[in-house]
Order: structure tokens, then C-alpha cells, then sequence
């Protein structure tokens, strides 16, 4: 039998299977992973991402040669029409060797200081998000911080770095004249005009407090601003939380799928990453659910889109029809999400694990 | 090295399906052979070895043995352990207080029983009665998993869905475990390895689908492929993750003092590195101080305790 997509279900299967190659159907993607571009065709929760490095552009002399090639350097992505634009960690001053006091660097959380009112005239201007990693200031203190300045130019949110290195806390040390405080360990993602984000900045990679915080909130896309690229340490939060990650570091940039899977890098030849990535889409496990995928891919076809991700063991499920929801779709063949299938099977095994097992626990 | 163990593992793939417990036996057993030249340490064995993918029905109560007297499987494991003097996991339905658990028993280079672990998690389709297994049920085992202490150190284990929760994991650090033998239907790719960064410790993996030896830093160090459904070697007990900021400055002194007799792996992209001793006489604890480099997670410690301290 052939579908709309000219696969026979044995194709399905034979490229399914557990353990064997990947399939790839519904073609969101190209044989690099990344989004195929369709002009004038955008699904309802599509957006685009763009991250940029700071690589080639450290160590610099002040830091208003710093603004004006990163500045250059978004101007060069602005072409891609993203939606959010993510930068390094305190892109105004990292590795510049002009010091300044942070009284002297640091802006208001509220009204846009020097840095942040260059931002958001390049987020106005461009019509999209941008994360704005600087020191700001407020009620007295100090904080290594990212501003998201909406498309309007206006700041729809802050995150203060929850762990700072010690050397960036303690007075003197990092900066002249004073420390960084750090942030509130539950902090509110915020709403955008496309879904809910989260924000991340560098050593806070080595805990799971603000993830976890993020994933609990629902954060759809984390915005990670670093010095260090993280690594293998982003795929992990980025499938733990079913979340699309954009790195924006000092070593290099990455778009990362909720799968754990790096949708795009950045590279010797481009110092940015860009993805259009859909939060209509979710992941579920390879088990029990490939046994129901020929099924729903049947009667779907190409409306759907299904990638078995064997390194990370999961499947992801997007809608590329925007009359189509997936919730729709799950429901409908009795999948759940990952995270719902671990609820489920953690309640059954609370329920039979036995009161002499759980008492010795 | 000074703690070197030889640790090996066996694919299940290829051996699969199989008509007979009989038969699947045969073939496992004739697969370990071509390890026991390398004299493992330790030999890890895939998820329910001798029924798994066995066409052969059976009730749970026919093939469960008991955890201390050593039944059938386990009596013909023990035979190979004693005979090859080393470790191997007999993964086998045991029977305890008239409850059926998916375990991993660790048999000691005697051939004597020296622990047993429940497998935790389960999944729905082994625990609710009859839809897995004619009968009965399999019961969960307790959240906190036991480590056992080995003659070449203190090892942990986890079976297959277990890998799908971190606390099961992360209690096997808590209370020490330097190695985790994880037999499996299911391969768990990446999981693994993350479970292995996460935790600093090895994982060595035996499925339905693969058997790999992961390094504490998550990489694997060796796996198996279409020409050997099994792997055999060597990793470092004498070895320890520590972040590479500001530490990266005294590595240098290191190297320059101990020459050959250490290794550093940095991980540029995690700001990691692994220091390890290659020279019996040197243990990196000693390094550590002498040079007042705090491990990973004393410098994670030190952290949250400096960012507690200034948070309002």
C-alpha cells in the first residue's frame, strides 16, 4: 500500500525499527536536520532562530569597538527575518580589555540604558526578539543579566545569572568596585508573542535547579548566553526538558532540537546558527509508540511530521498542517508525551511497589 | 594503571528471536567464550538472558530463581564465573517473599551470590498481572538501589526502563558507586552516556541491541559492531572529573611533574577535564591536594555555598 508520500508501510517499518536507521517523513528537514525552506509558507507556532558567537571578535580594546562588530554581526543575520536573536553572555564587555566599574556598565531593568536602546532600535527595526546579555542594576545591586527586548523595542523580561562563578561574586575580583549578586532560584519564564521562554547564562549549565525550574513553567525555547559552549551538557536539558535550545556562546553558537539533536552550529566559515523550528511538535518515546506510527502515519501522511531520533531515543511528532494539532493526533492513536508516559508508568510502579520495599527505601 | 579493571560485555543482537531457553543459553554461553582470553574482570550479561525475545512461553513462576540458593541459570553463570575468576551479572527473574522481580545478580569470582539488584522501574506491561507474563507480575524494586562493594570497587547496577529516571542513578552516586553494569533489552544511546557524565562514573551496557563501555565523561571508549557482538576493556578506576575554570592554570604544573604519569582529557565545549594516574605509585587523590584542585563536584559544592551565602 502507498500513501501520499509514495512510502509503503514495510518502508515505514523496515526504517523504524528499533535499533536501526532513522526514517525521516512528513520532509521537514533536510538531510542535515535542518528545516527546508518553503517561501511564503509558515506554519502557525513556526519560528526563527538565530544565534551568533563571539568567536574572532575577542580579545577587543573598548568596548565601543566590541558593539560595533557584534552590531555588524547582526546586521549580517538580519537577513534571515528572525523571530529571536540570542547573543553571548555580557556581549558589551567579555574579554575587553577596557575596564570599567560595573556601576559604570551596569543599565535599569526598565527603562533602556546606552546598550540596550542600540538593541532595541536592531529589534524594532527588524521586527524580532533579542536577548540582550549585560550587567544591570537594580534596587542597589548587581546582576549578570539578560534582557529580552521585545519587537517593539521594549524590555519584556529579565533573568538574573542564578550561579555565578565565585569570582565574578565576591567584590574586587572580577570587576573593580563591586560584585554580582545572584539571582532568585525560581524565576518566571516569560510570554512572547509566539510561546513561553526561558533564559540561561553560562555556569549555570552545571545545575539543574534553573531547568528544572524552566520545565516546570513549560519554557518551549531556552535561550542559553555563555562565555563556554556547554556541549553535551545543552542536548541533555535541551531532551530532559523537551525544549528547544539556542546557544549564543564565546566558543560558538547552536540551535538544539527538543530530541537532543543540534538542528545547526555555527562554523569557521559562518559565526552564527539558524533554525525555523515548530513548537507544534513534541517528543514521545520510541517504545511502545513505534508499534502505533505506521498507523498514524497512514492516515496523515505528510500533514505530519515523524523522526525517529535512535541516539537519543525518542520521537518527535510535529504538526505541519496548521489545521492539525498534535495534542489532536495523540490523543486520537493513545500516545502520550514522554514526559506523560514516565508519569503514567511512575504511578503504576508506585502503586505495586510493595509497602516493605518502600519502607526500606 | 593502578586500579585497571577489564570490564566486558555481550550483545544480545543476532540472538534473537530463539525458539528455547535451551537454546538461547547455548548461544550466549558460546558468545562469552570469545572474551575470556582478555580475563575479564567482569563479565555484564543483557536484561532476563535466558527468556528474553523467547518464543517459548513460560510463567514467571517457572523461571524465577531463588536470590540465594542458585538455581538453574544462575548455577551454570556461576560455573563460568568461578571458572574464569571473575565477576558476571546473571540477569534472571528472581523470587523473593512469593514476589517476582526483573534482577541483575552479581556473582563474585567464587561463583557465590554476592548481591542482588531489583530492577526499579518496570514497565507497566511487567508489573500489572497477566499482560506480560502468564500468572503474574514483576514488582518494582525499592527507589533506593543497593551498591555492592567488589575487589576492584564499589559498583552499582540498573536494567533497562531504569534509564528513562534520574534518581535511581543519582542515588547509585550518593552512595558511591564507581562502575554501573546496566543489562538491557533497549541500548539507551545517549541516555547512557549521559547518565555517565552526570554521575562521574563508568557504565558498562550489554542490550538486546549493542555492549559499550562509557567513560565517566560520557564518551564511549569502546562498543561492539557487526563483527564482535561483544567488547572487552580496560578502564581506570584511578580517575576523576573536574571542571577545567580556574583550574585549567595548574594543569600545566601537573603535567610538567608527573610527565606520563598522568593524563589530562579536557573537554573544551563542557569546560571539563578528566585527570587520571597511570603509575600504580600515584593516586590522584594525593595530586589533588598537593595542588589544591578540588574534584567537580567539591567545586559544585564550594559554589552553591558561596551563591547561597550572597543571595537575597
Amino acid at each position: 500500500m502507498k500513501n501520499k508520500t509514495n512510502s509503503s508501510r514495510r518502508d515505514f517499518l523496515q526504517q523504524s525499527t528499533f535499533g536501526l536507521g532513522s526514517g525521516f517523513f512528513g520532509m521537514p528537514y533536510n538531510s542535515n536536520g535542518k528545516n527546508d525552506y518553503v517561501p511564503g509558507k509558515k506554519l502557525p507556532r513556526e519560528i526563527c532562530v538565530v544565534s551568533v558567537d563571539l568567536v574572532g571578535l575577542w580579545p577587543d580594546k573598548t568596548t565601543e569597538s566590541r558593539l560595533k562588530k557584534m552590531f555588524e554581526r547582526m546586521e549580517d543575520v538580519a537577513g534571515l527575518q528572525p523571530d529571536v536573536l540570542c547573543l553571548p553572555e555580557l556581549f558589551d564587555t567579555m574579554w575587553v580589555e577596557e575596564q570599567k566599574k560595573l556601576a559604570e556598565i551596569a543599565e535599569d531593568e526598565k527603562v533602556p540604558g546606552p546598550v540596550t536602546s542600540r538593541v532595541a532600535e536592531f529589534a524594532k527595526k527588524n521586527n524580532c526578539y533579542v536577548v540582550c546579555p549585560i550587567i544591570t542594576k537594580k534596587e542597589g545591586r548587581f546582576y549578570n543579566s539578560s534582557l529580552l527586548v521585545d519587537r517593539k523595542g521594549s524590555i519584556a523580561g529579565v533573568y538574573h545569572k542564578i550561579h555565578p562563578v565565585k569570582t565574578e561574586i565576591y567584590p574586587d575580583q572580577a570587576f573593580k568596585g563591586g560584585g554580582v549578586t545572584p539571582g532568585a532560584l525560581n524565576q518566571p519564564v516569560i510570554q512572547t508573542d509566539f510561546g513561553k521562554v526561558g533564559l540561561q547564562i553560562c555556569y549555570d549549565a552545571n545545575w539543574a535547579d534553573g531547568w528544572d525550574s524552566l520545565r516546570n513553567q513549560g519554557a518551549e525555547v531556552v535561550f542559553f548566553s555563555s562565555a563556554f559552549p556547554g556541549g553535551r551538557i545543552l542536548n541533555y536539558y535541551a531532551l530532559k526538558n523537551d525544549s528547544y535550545i539556542a546557544s549564543s556562546t564565546g566558543g560558538d553558537a547552536r540551535i538544539i532540537d527538543m530530541s537532543g539533536n543540534d538542528f545547526d552550529s555555527s562554523s569557521e566559515f559562518v559565526r552564527y546558527a539558524w533554525a525555523k523550528i515548530n513548537l507544534e511538535k513534541v517528543n514521545v518515546t520510541t517504545w511502545p509508540t513505534r508499534d502505533r506510527l505506521p498507523d498514524v502515519f497512514n492516515k496523515y501522511g505528510n500533514r505530519l511530521g515523524i523522526k525517529v531520533w535512535n541516539r537519543t531515543d525518542v520521537i518527535t511528532i510535529e504538526s505541519l498542517d496548521p489545521e492539525l494539532k498534535v495534542a489532536q493526533v495523540l490523543k486520537e492513536f493513545d500516545i502520550p508525551t514522554y514526559a506523560d508516559l514516565l508519569k503514567k508508568e511512575t504511578s503504576v510502579q508506585e502503586k505495586y511497589r510493595p509497602a516493605l520495599v518502600k519502607k526500606n527505601n | 594503571m593502578p586500579r585497571e579493571v577489564w570490564a566486558a560485555a555481550i550483545s544480545l543482537k543476532g540472538l534473537w528471536p530463539e525458539q528455547t531457553i535451551e537454546k538461547r543459553m547455548k548461544a550466549v554461553l558460546e558468545r562469552m567464550e570469545s572474551v575470556y582470553a582478555l580475563e575479564p574482570d567482569v563479565i555484564v550479561l543483557p536484561e532476563t538472558i535466558q527468556t528474553s525475545w523467547v518464543t517459548e512461553s513460560k510463567t514467571l513462576d517457572q523461571i524465577a530463581e531463588d536470590e540465594h540458593q542458585p538455581g538453574h541459570i544462575t548455577s551454570i553463570l556461576a560455573g563460568v564465573a568461578k571458572q574464569h575468576h571473575c565477576y558476571i551479572t546473571c540477569p534472571i527473574v528472581t523470587k523473593k517473599d512469593g514476589q517476582f522481580f526483573n534482577s541483575s545478580i552479581l556473582l563474585n569470582r567464587m561463583g557465590q551470590v554476592d548481591g542482588v539488584f531489583h530492577k526499579v522501574r518496570p514497565t507497566a506491561t511487567e508489573i500489572i498481572p497477566g499482560r506480560y507474563y502468564q500468572g503474574g507480575g514483576v514488582t518494582p524494586g525499592p527507589l533506593r538501589p543497593p551498591v555492592f562493594k567488589t575487589d576492584f570497587g564499589t559498583v552499582g547496577m540498573q536494567i533497562c526502563a531504569d534509564a528513562s529516571w534520574s534518581e535511581n542513578w543519582q542515588s547509585l552516586k550518593h552512595d558511591g558507586a564507581e562502575m554501573v553494569l546496566f543489562p538491557s533489552q533497549g541500548p539507551y544511546s545517549n541516555t547512557l552516556s549521559d547518565h555517565a557524565w552526570f554521575n562521574h562514573y563508568y557504565i558498562i551496557s550489554a542490550t538486546g541491541e549493542d555492549a559499550r563501555i562509557i567513560d565517566i565523561s560520557g564518551d564511549v571508549l569502546a562498543s561492539d559492531g557487526e563483527f564482535a557482538r561483544w567488547v572487552c576493556a580496560p578502564v581506570n578506576l584511578e580517575k576523576v572529573l573536574v571542571h577545567i575554570w580556574p583550574q585549567t592554570l595548574k594543569f600545566k604544573d601537573i603535567q610538567k611533574k608527573y610527565g606520563r604519569k598522568v593524563r589530562f582529557h579536557v573537554f573544551h565545549l563542557e569546560n571539563w577535564a578528566t585527570l587520571e594516574s597511570l603509575d600504580p605509585d600515584i593516586k590522584i587523590k594525593d595530586i589533588l591536594k598537593e595542588y589544591d584542585l578540588p574534584t567537580y563536584d567539591e567545586q559544585i559544592t564550594e559554589a552553591t555555598q558561596i551563591q547561597q551565602k550572597h543571595r537575597i
